[in-house]
């Protein structure tokens, strides 16, 4: 029992308690205050029929999202694993792969969200002749940067390859990991879009349309978080100096930042309709 | 202001055909204005539960009508003219006076000239029954 209070167990505790923590609070119900302020920020009006529908969505979504976080986490954890199993082999897990599972979670998670939104077709089956658009959704900008991240870390990666050491294999993980934060942005957005309108009346079609920009709001942090984790642990290698290294590192925390300040922006899907419309 | 259109599953109609008389009443009231994009096949059928064929014939059919314009590149398109439908009911309103005076000179009755365009419309060739 004492073996069990060394501080490699502490660490796996606290890490049972987040992960617990984390389940437990996205799948806990949608509050009052909660559900009021995603309608202000997206800009939508949720009453009488359809506050139980949207307060659905948002919980199942929620879990979904913070349940693959906690995976990942566990993942991201496995040195810490090793630790109290293996500690000689500790060390086989302690790489870019392992490190970045928590937001290779995340974005898995959000995009598993939006396939499994809860869709319920009624007899009458009505649909509006607007044409949606991944713009509608998001903001170019992000979908640009998590673009742009590809070619760059490829760069880096070929300027770090170039490096006679034994971090020049590693480099080419991170332009990989960007390919597939651009693919799973893009197939996120892809469902947001094309997931039928099964919903009738115009209160309820702005909801789903909210729940739709929110969806992709939420892919598109996890895919910054994710490139940017990636891109600069490449440029860290390529560029493993002092100061400069330092930077770098510190850059994923900000990464955090744009992903939770995406999650949480403000977005009027109408408004952005009539911008490129 | 949003346009919608919808489906009766339940309806004798089938679906194609609620869909299209529904873009043609749409485009005709001008709810949809010459140079509007209808949305993908793949949205519409996706929204309303049917099957994409179901969605291309109704687009054809409208595009046969004249009402819209297929373009690889930009999809389904409101035709920017649109054929008159009023010429056509002034052409047919005008038929119908010139038979309406050609039966009073007959010293006929409405009902005897109903009944006798009933007929006319079952048996003379060309028209549809």
């Amino acid at each position: 029992m004492v073996h069990m209070l060394t501080g490699d167990w502490l660490s796996l505790y606290v890490l049972w308690a987040v992960t617990v923590a984390l389940i437990v609070a996205g799948c806990r119900p949608i509050t009052d205050r909660q559900l009021e302020r995603w309608a202000v920020r997206l800009g939508v009006l949720v009453k009488g029929d359809h506050e139980r529908w949207a307060r659905a969505q948002l919980r199942r979504a929620r879990a979904i999202r913070w349940t693959a976080f906690a995976l990942g986490l566990n993942i991201g954890a496995l040195p810490m694993y090793m630790n109290v199993i293996d500690v000689d082999r500790a060390g086989d897990f302690a790489n870019a792969a392992v490190a970045i599972a928590p937001f290779a979670g995340a974005a898995l998670g959000s995009v598993i969200a939006e396939i499994a939104l809860f869709q319920r077709r009624p007899n009458r089956r009505a649909a509006t002749l607007t044409i949606r658009h991944w713009r509608d959704y998001v903001d170019r900008v992000w979908i640009i940067a998590i673009a742009a991240a590809v070619p760059l870390s490829a760069i880096a990666a070929l300027v770090g390859s170039a490096r006679a050491d034994d971090v020049s294999r590693l480099v080419w993980f991170g332009p990989l990991v960007c390919v597939v934060s651009l693919l799973a942005v893009t197939l996120g957005v892809r469902i947001v879009v094309n997931r039928p309108v099964v919903v009738d009346g115009a209160g309820a079609r702005r909801i789903d349309d909210a729940l739709r920009a929110d969806g992709a709001h939420h892919i598109a942090g996890a895919a910054i978080a994710l490139s940017a984790f990636a891109l600069t642990g490449t440029l860290g290698h390529t560029l493993w100096s002092g100061v400069v290294a330092i930077v770098f590192a510190l850059v994923p925390f900000l990464a955090l930042g744009v992903w939770h300040g995406l999650a949480t922006t403000r977005w009027n899907v109408d408004q952005a309709r009539l911008q490129h419309a | 202001m949003t346009v919608t259109v919808a489906i009766e599953i339940d309806s004798p109609t089938p679906p194609f055909e609620q869909l299209r008389q529904q873009l043609d009443g749409q485009i005709r009231a001008g709810h949809l204005l010459p140079g509007d994009r209808l949305p993908t096949v793949r949205q519409l059928s996706g929204d309303l539960g049917i099957a994409k064929n179901t969605v291309v014939r109704a687009y054809r059919a409208l595009e046969r009508d004249g009402l819209v314009t297929g373009e690889r590149r930009r999809g389904t398109i409101v035709a920017e003219r649109i054929p008159d439908a009023t010429q056509r009911e002034a052409e047919i309103t005008a038929a119908a006076r010139q038979y309406v005076r050609d039966v009073r000179a007959q010293g006929g009755s409405v009902n005897e000239a109903v009944a006798a365009v009933q007929v006319a419309f079952n048996t003379v060739d060309g028209d549809p029954a």
